[in-house]
């Protein structure tokens, strides 16, 4: 919508108004918790860009929180201004969770912290994979050494070194494949055998 | 004249004679009674109380592991546990996952779909199942001290793995798998040594000394909200798929690190599974090109203008491979979405 009208530069004291409105409507949609997520994120950026939408939002907080009879005994005025301080802090933007017990780390879908997975899967065609990861020369003799290296031998180990250096990409594969299996077990007649699979490779290293 | 008169009659004959032996004739009996027994074994996993320990085998590697399995009014339950090597153990209740492996005891859940880790539509699985796969039954043998019946299911082309079943005389419990590569070798193989099936279960035998107390029973309410969404519109297309594959999900997950939502593709035939998850790189290299394999598992990684693709599934190594390089980007696909 407001897109749109942006194409019309000549009218465009009604633009800034229309923009206005919008944002207005935005605003007031994500206090009362009626917004869809990728809305969420567009009124969330406007609010940590621009003062004006900040003040509007702490209006209608006051608003709705008074609606509701949720009034704090005393009200911070500076409450945007530290949000958007406290948001520049982050260092990216990590989904909302729940304070939860030290053991358990909760994560999406089937995400796990553990590199277990991975170097099983990703891992297995490698000889001599301390050899490999300990030295770049070993490395470097092991893509050499057979003239006609599957693509195979060469990917597993640059993935491997990678590992080494990049504990994040193995939390990622190894997710997609406890992911994968969560699925398998859900749409295969063998219902059984993802989930023994899930426990099978880990030592398979 | 009389000599084509005879041709003719010889091609009617012919065409006459071709149906009966044809694609045009019904499955036979054998493969009823087979398709029977696999209908008994799902729902004699999902539904059976069971208690027993098993080998699996994969490739070089040996594991045992014992399973525990209930279904009753508290839905189903299920506790899978390593007796070998560092504990690793996977529970299944109250449509969680929850997974502990040896890194760090690295503990993760899943809740990330509102059904149940077990659902299944038999017939429909099975109905699919059947126009890709060949099921015969093999005859008798004896697993874990028991009578069984062994079944073949053997793929119809190269996209897949064959798989053979040992099923309880009784029951149709799967008292030994074994999945076959394209000349019948064994590449994964799981065979119960001793399978009890009770009325009920003892409470103890689903308590996890290894995970927190009663983790197995944590109400939803402390539970990590769902965040795999159903994904609507997608730049990406995934063109001729290996027959009788079709899409099962299409959902885009943020990974808890705050990296780019994952789109994952999940597309089953009844029996295998291949997912596809496309991640965008951000100019990071990627993750995996090439192949990979593990036991029946293989994947392949392949970079898409700046995306990780990655393909992994229970099938040969050409039908994941296969599938990355259809896979294409086509951002025009999408609506135009605010920036």
């Amino acid at each position: 919508m407001a897109e749109k009208t942006a194409e019309q530069r000549p009218v465009q004291a009604a633009h800034d108004v229309a923009q206005v409105d919008l944002a207005a409507s935005q605003l007031s949609a994500m206090v009362d918790g009626e917004l869809v997520d990728a809305e969420i994120n567009l009124a969330l950026r406007r609010l940590s860009r621009d003062g004006d939408v900040q003040g509007r939002w702490e209006r209608y907080h006051l608003i709705s929180d008074a609606l509701q009879g949720h009034l704090p005994a005393a009200l911070d005025a500076k409450f945007a201004m530290r949000l958007r301080q406290a948001i520049d802090r982050e260092p990216v933007s990590q989904p909302t969770t729940r304070s939860l017990p030290t053991w358990y780390k909760p994560v999406t879908g089937f995400a796990l912290a553990a590199s277990v997975v991975l170097a099983a899967l990703f891992g297995l065609q490698l000889t001599q994979p301390d050899a490999a990861l300990t030295s770049n020369h070993s490395i470097a003799a092991a893509t050499r050494a057979p003239s006609t290296a599957s693509p195979a031998q060469t990917a597993l180990l640059s993935s491997s070194s990678a590992n080494d250096a990049n504990e994040p990409t193995d939390a990622r594969l190894n997710s997609y494949l406890v992911n994968h299996n969560g699925h398998a077990s859900r749409n295969s007649v063998n219902g059984m055998l993802p989930y023994v699979r899930m426990v099978g490779y880990q030592t398979n290293r | 004249m009389k000599r084509k008169l005879l041709l003719c009659a010889a091609l009617a004959l012919a065409a006459s004679s071709l149906s009966p032996t044809g694609w045009t004739q019904p499955a036979p009996p054998v493969a009823d009674e087979a398709k029977q027994w696999l209908e008994r074994m799902v729902d004699a996993t999902q539904n059976l109380n069971y208690e027993g320990t098993f080998i699996y085998v994969q490739g070089p590697h040996v594991e045992a592991m014992r399973i525990v399995h209930s279904n009753g009014p508290d839905g189903e339950r299920q506790r899978l546990f390593s007796l070998n090597g560092p504990p690793r153990e996977v529970v299944i209740a109250n449509n969680n996952v929850i997974c502990l492996l040896p890194s760090q005891q690295a503990t993760f859940v899943n809740r990330d779909s509102p059904r149940s880790p077990f659902p299944l539509s038999i017939p429909r699985e099975i109905g699919r199942l059947e126009s890709h796969y060949q099921l015969e039954i093999l005859g008798e043998d004896r697993v874990a001290g028991l009578e069984a019946r062994v079944i073949a299911i053997k793929p119809r082309d190269a996209w897949r793995f064959g798989y053979r079943l040992w099923l309880d005389q009784r029951n149709a419990m799967v008292l030994r798998s074994a999945l076959l590569d394209d000349r019948g070798h064994p590449v994964e193989q799981l065979m119960f040594t001793d399978l009890q099936v009770k009325p009920q279960i003892d409470e103890t035998a689903f308590q996890s000394p290894a995970l927190p107390e009663s983790s197995a029973n944590r109400n939803d309410a402390d539970a990590p909200p769902p965040v795999g969404e159903p994904v609507r519109e997608s730049a990406w297309r995934v063109e001729q798929l290996p027959e009788g594959f079709i899409k099962v999900l299409h959902n885009r997950f943020a990974e808890s690190t705050g990296r780019h939502p994952t789109e994952h593709l999940v597309f089953a035939d009844g029996l295998a599974t291949i997912s596809v998850f496309l991640e965008k790189l951000d100019g990071a290299p990627a993750l995996l090109q090439g192949a990979s394999q593990l036991g029946s598992m293989n994947a392949f990684g392949k970079a898409v203008d700046g995306y990780q693709v990655l393909v992994v599934g229970e099938v040969p190594a050409a039908t994941v491979q296969h599938i990355a390089t259809m896979i294409q980007y086509d951002p025009t696909q999408l609506k135009a979405t605010p920036p």
